[in-house]
C-alpha cells in the first residue's frame, strides 16, 4: 500500500489531461451502494479479537446498539475525549476509514479526528521529532515505524499480542515487534504477488493463465507472434520512483529462491550483490528489459506512473495483457470495472518459479501506532485492529486485511473475497522487502537504482551500488 | 470551521496584545531622558525583529551545522553517532553526488544567465515596440505560475505516449508532424562533451527560465526606462548606433539593477527543488542539491547528511546574498 497516496496528486493530474478517468471511481461507487449495511455485524465481542468467533457471531442484527466494541463498554465513558489519527490514506478511502469508526464513537462518546496526508511518511518524522505527534499514525512501513519506535515516544502493547497472532497470525507480531517489544498491530494488508489480465481477452485468444514462471515467458512469446505486446509497465511515482520495480524482484527472490534467502536479503546476510539476487534480478529483466514485451517500450517504464490511466485502459482496450501490481491497483480502472473472473479485469498469481516455493505470496500492510498513553487513545487503537472494525471497513470495499477471522462475506466485492482465500491458501507470507530494509536502501539506493537499471545500466553496477548504501 | 475561526480569533487576538504591549513600551520609554530614550526606541522597534530572526533563522542554523557533524545509527529518528566531517567527505567523495553539485553548477549558469538575458533583450526590444504592454504580459504570465504547476505542464510537453498514433507531448506532437521520430525527453542523458550539462537537466532549466525570465524583464525593464534621455541623446550626436549606445550608455548605467536580478536569480535557481520533485524525482542524473536534500533527509531518513547538503547550499548562498544586497543598496541610491 506504501506510496501509492503520495502520488495520487501527479496521478490525477495525468489522468485529467489524458482525459481518461477518475481513479478512484470504483471505491466511490462502492461507497454509495454499501454505506454501513452490515452496521452491527460482530456487535458482541468482547475483546479485540481475542474472542475468534467474533466474526460470526453478529447476534444483534438488525442494528441494535451493542453493549460493548473491541472490549471497551458502550457506556459513554470517553465523552469529551478527542484521537487525532494521522495516516496516508485520503480522499473516498479517507471517508470509509472514518465512517468505519463511527460505531466506536456512537458506543464509548470518542471523538476521533483523521488527517490524511500525500507526505505522511515525512510529516510523521517531523511531527515526532517536534514534540507535536498525532495520537495515533497509521504506518505502512515496519521500517518507519521501527524508526518511530526509536525515538521512544511509540506506546508499547504487548496486550494485544495474542489478538494479533490469533487474528492475523505471528508474523503479523513480528512486523509490530521492535527490539523484542510489540507496538503496532496490523489494520489494512495488500497482496503483491499478482498478476492483472483481462479474462475476456484471454479466452477469446486462447491463452491459459500461467502456472510457472516457463509458462508466463511461453505465454509472453506467443502474445508478441501473435502480434500484440504482453506486458504494460510503469515505475513512476514521484520521488519514490522506482518501488514497483522493487516489488517485482522481491516476488522473484521469494519464489524462486524461498523464504529463507528472503529473509537474509533482508537482514543483508545474502548480500544486495550476492549471485542469487543477481539472477533474480536478471528474471526479472527478462520481461522488463525485453523491448518486444513491453508497451511503449522498455524506457517507457521509467517515466509511466504506475497508476497511469495508459496502463488501466491498456488492460481493458487490450493493448497490452498483463501488468504486476499490488491489488490496490483496482482503485484506478474508470468507473463500472467489474473485478474477478467474471469481470473486465483480474488478477492471478505471480507465477511459481521454483515449484519448492509454490504458493509463497509477498504483500503488504498497516500498522496502527500510539504515541500517546491514554486510556482513549489505546482504545481506538484497540478498535482499529478488532475483527469489528475489519468487518466494518471491508463491507465498504475496496480494501483487504490480514486479519483471517474476519467474515469474509462482509467483503463488498467478490474480487476481495477471491483474495481472502488467496492469503487463506498461501504457504508462506512475506512481508514486502524494501519496506523492511533501512530506508537508506529500501527507500533510497533501492529505488534510484532499479530506476537507472530499468532505463539501461547494468545488473552488476546496479546492486554494487545498492550494497554500498548499506548503512554499516 | 469553528475551529478555523477560534485559531485565526486567538492569532489576531495575540496580535493585537504584542502591538499593545510594543506601544506602552514606546509611550513609557518617552518619559526616558535624551539618549536612553532614543537607544531604547530602537531596541523596542528592533528587538521582536530580531529576536524572531534568533528563533526562526539563527538558531535553526546552528542547529543544522551541528547536526551535519553527526549521523542516525540504527536508522533512529535523531542523529545519535558524532561523526566529524564524514557527512562532507561522503558527498564530495561520491560519484552520484559530484554529478549533483555539477548539475547545479549548470543550473546556476544556464539558468541565470538565461533569464537574464532574455529578460535585457526583451526590456530593450520591447522598449521600442508599438505593443510593449502585451509583449511584456505575454512574457510575464508564467511567472504568476508555482514551479509545481510549470512542472507538471512541462512533462507533459515532454511526454511520450505509449501509443504512437496518440502522440498528446506538446515537443514530441510537433516533432512527429515534421516527420521526425518522438522521444522520451526527461529519459534524454547524453551530453555531447564531458562535464557538459546532459539534455534532460538543459529541458528543465527551460522550465526555470520559463517562469524567471518575466520576473528579469519587469525589473530590468523599468532601469532601462529610467536610463535619462540626456545621456542617449548625447550618445546619438556623438555618433553612437543604436547598440553602441546600448552597450556602453544603458549597461552599465543598469548594472547594479543587473546584479541584483542576477543574485536574486542566482538564491532562486539554488533553492529550485518543486521542478525536480515534479517532473523526475530526481533520476536519471537531473538531481540537483535542494532536492537531494530532501530525499536523504526524509524519505531516507539520513538527517546528518541531509544536514550537510543543507550547510553547502548555505555556504555557497551567503556570498551571494551579501552581493545582492549591496547592489540593491546601490540601485536605491542611484533611483
Amino acid at each position: 500500500m506504501k506510496h501509492r497516496m503520495r502520488v495520487a496528486g501527479l496521478v490525477a493530474a495525468t489522468a485529467l489531461m489524458a482525459a481518461a478517468c477518475g481513479s478512484d471511481s470504483k471505491s466511490a461507487t462502492s461507497s454509495t451502494a454499501a454505506p454501513v449495511t452490515t452496521a452491527a455485524a460482530g456487535a458482541a465481542t468482547t475483546v479485540a479479537g481475542t474472542d475468534t468467533t467474533a466474526a460470526g457471531s453478529a447476534t444483534t442484527a438488525g442494528g441494535a446498539a451493542p453493549t460493548s466494541l473491541a472490549g471497551h463498554a458502550c457506556d459513554g465513558s470517553l465523552k469529551g475525549k478527542t484521537v487525532t489519527i494521522t495516516s496516508s490514506i485520503r480522499d473516498t478511502e479517507a471517508e470509509k476509514l472514518v465512517s468505519s469508526w463511527k460505531p466506536f464513537e456512537d458506543c464509548t462518546g470518542v471523538t476521533i479526528k483523521h488527517t490524511g496526508s500525500a507526505t505522511f511518511e515525512d510529516d510523521i518524522k517531523t511531527s515526532v521529532q517536534g514534540g507535536n505527534p498525532p495520537d495515533l499514525a497509521i504506518v505502512p512501513q515496519p521500517g518507519l515505524l521501527a524508526t518511530l519506535v526509536k525515538s521512544g515516544k511509540v506506546v508499547a502493547r504487548d496486550d494485544l499480542k495474542d489478538s494479533v497472532t490469533t487474528n492475523n497470525g505471528s508474523s503479523w507480531v513480528g512486523y509490530g515487534t521492535v527490539d523484542g517489544k510489540f507496538y503496532a498491530p496490523p489494520v489494512g494488508a495488500n497482496l503483491k504477488s499478482l498478476v492483472w489480465y483481462n479474462p475476456a481477452l484471454f479466452a477469446s485468444k486462447g491463452y491459459t493463465i500461467p502456472a510457472s514462471f516457463a509458462d508466463l515467458i511461453t505465454l509472453s512469446d506467443k502474445i508478441v507472434a501473435d502480434g500484440g505486446k504482453p506486458w504494460c509497465a510503469g515505475i513512476e511515482s514521484g520521488n519514490a520512483t522506482g518501488w514497483p520495480a522493487t516489488d517485482w524482484l522481491e516476488e522473484v527472490v521469494l519464489s524462486n529462491d524461498g523464504p529463507q534467502v528472503y529473509d537474509d536479503w533482508i537482514s543483508n546476510k545474502v548480500a544486495f550483490n550476492d549471485s542469487k539476487i543477481a539472477k533474480d534480478l536478471d528474471l526479472v529483466g527478462s520481461i522488463l528489459k525485453n523491448e518486444k514485451y513491453i508497451y511503449g517500450g522498455v524506457q517507457s517504464i521509467a517515466t509511466t506512473a504506475f497508476g497511469d490511466a495508459t496502463i488501466a485502459n491498456g488492460l481493458i482496450d487490450g493493448k497490452c495483457y498483463m501488468y504486476q501490481m499490488a491489488n490496490f491497483f483496482s482503485n484506478n480502472f474508470p468507473a463500472g470495472t467489474t473485478l474477478g473472473p467474471d469481470g473486465k479485469v483480474s488478477t492471478f498469481p505471480f507465477p511459481t518459479i521454483n515449484p519448492a516455493n509454490a504458493g509463497a505470496i509477498e504483500g503488504g500492510g498497516e500498522f496502527v501506532a500510539a504515541l500517546r498513553d491514554a486510556p482513549e487513545v489505546l482504545a481506538v487503537q484497540d478498535y482499529t485492529t478488532s475483527v469489528d472494525f475489519a468487518n466494518r471497513r471491508a463491507a465498504l470495499g475496496g480494501w483487504f486485511t490480514s486479519n483471517k477471522n474476519i467474515d469474509v462475506s462482509a467483503y463488498a466485492d467478490p474480487f476481495e473475497k477471491g483474495l481472502a482465500e488467496q492469503l487463506k491458501a498461501a504457504t508462506v507470507f512475506r512481508f514486502d522487502a524494501s519496506d523492511l530494509m533501512p530506508s537508506a536502501v529500501g527507500s533510497g539506493a533501492e529505488w534510484k537504482q532499479l530506476t537507472a537499471w530499468i532505463t539501461g545500466q547494468s545488473t552488476k553496477d546496479t546492486l554494487d551500488t545498492i550494497q554500498a548504501a548499506w548503512p554499516s | 470551521m469553528g475551529d478555523l475561526i477560534a485559531t485565526f480569533g486567538t492569532a489576531l487576538a495575540g496580535i493585537a496584545i504584542f502591538l499593545l504591549v510594543l506601544l506602552g513600551i514606546y509611550f513609557v520609554t518617552g518619559f526616558l531622558p535624551g539618549r536612553s530614550k532614543e537607544r531604547s526606541r530602537v531596541a523596542v522597534f528592533l528587538g521582536p525583529a530580531l529576536l524572531f530572526l534568533l528563533i526562526g533563522l539563527l538558531i535553526p542554523a546552528i542547529r543544522t551545522i551541528f547536526i551535519s557533524l553527526y549521523t542516525n545509527k540504527g536508522d533512529a529518528l535523531d542523529v545519535n553517532k558524532f561523526v566529524g566531517l564524514s557527512n562532507y567527505r561522503k558527498i564530495f567523495g561520491d560519484k552520484a553526488t559530484r554529478m549533483v553539485l555539477l548539475n547545479n553548477l549548470w543550473w546556476v549558469i544556464l539558468g541565470t544567465g538565461f533569464s537574464v538575458g532574455v529578460g535585457l533583450a526583451v526590456a530593450r526590444i520591447a522598449d521600442q515596440m508599438k505593443a510593449e504592454r502585451v509583449w511584456k504580459s505575454l512574457i510575464f504570465l508564467p511567472t504568476a505560475i508555482s514551479m509545481v504547476g510549470a512542472g507538471i505542464i512541462w512533462r507533459f510537453v515532454y511526454n511520450k505516449s505509449p501509443d504512437p498514433s496518440h502522440e498528446f507531448g506538446l515537443l514530441n506532437a510537433v516533432l512527429t508532424k515534421v516527420g521526425a521520430s518522438p522521444r522520451i525527453w526527461l529519459l534524454q542523458q547524453q551530453n555531447y562533451v564531458a562535464g557538459a550539462p546532459h539534455l534532460n537537466t538543459v529541458l528543465l532549466i527551460v522550465i526555470f527560465i520559463w517562469i524567471q525570465a518575466g520576473f528579469c524583464t519587469t525589473v530590468l525593464s523599468a532601469a532601462v526606462k529610467g536610463v535619462p534621455d540626456s545621456l542617449k541623446e548625447a550618445a546619438s550626436i556623438d555618433g553612437a548606433t543604436d547598440l553602441q549606445a546600448f552597450r556602453k550608455v544603458t549597461i552599465p548605467y543598469i548594472m547594479p539593477t543587473i546584479v541584483a536580478v542576477s543574485t536574486t536569480t542566482i538564491i532562486a535557481v539554488l533553492k529550485v527543488f518543486d521542478i525536480i520533485q515534479s517532473t523526475t524525482g530526481g533520476n536519471f542524473n537531473t538531481d540537483v542539491l535542494a532536492n537531494e536534500m530532501y530525499d536523504k533527509t526524509y524519505p531516507q531518513n539520513q538527517p546528518g547528511y541531509g544536514a550537510a547538503l543543507a550547510v553547502i547550499i548555505f555556504v555557497v548562498v551567503v556570498p551571494v546574498v551579501i552581493v545582492n544586497l549591496r547592489s540593491q543598496r546601490r540601485a536605491r541610491e542611484i533611483a
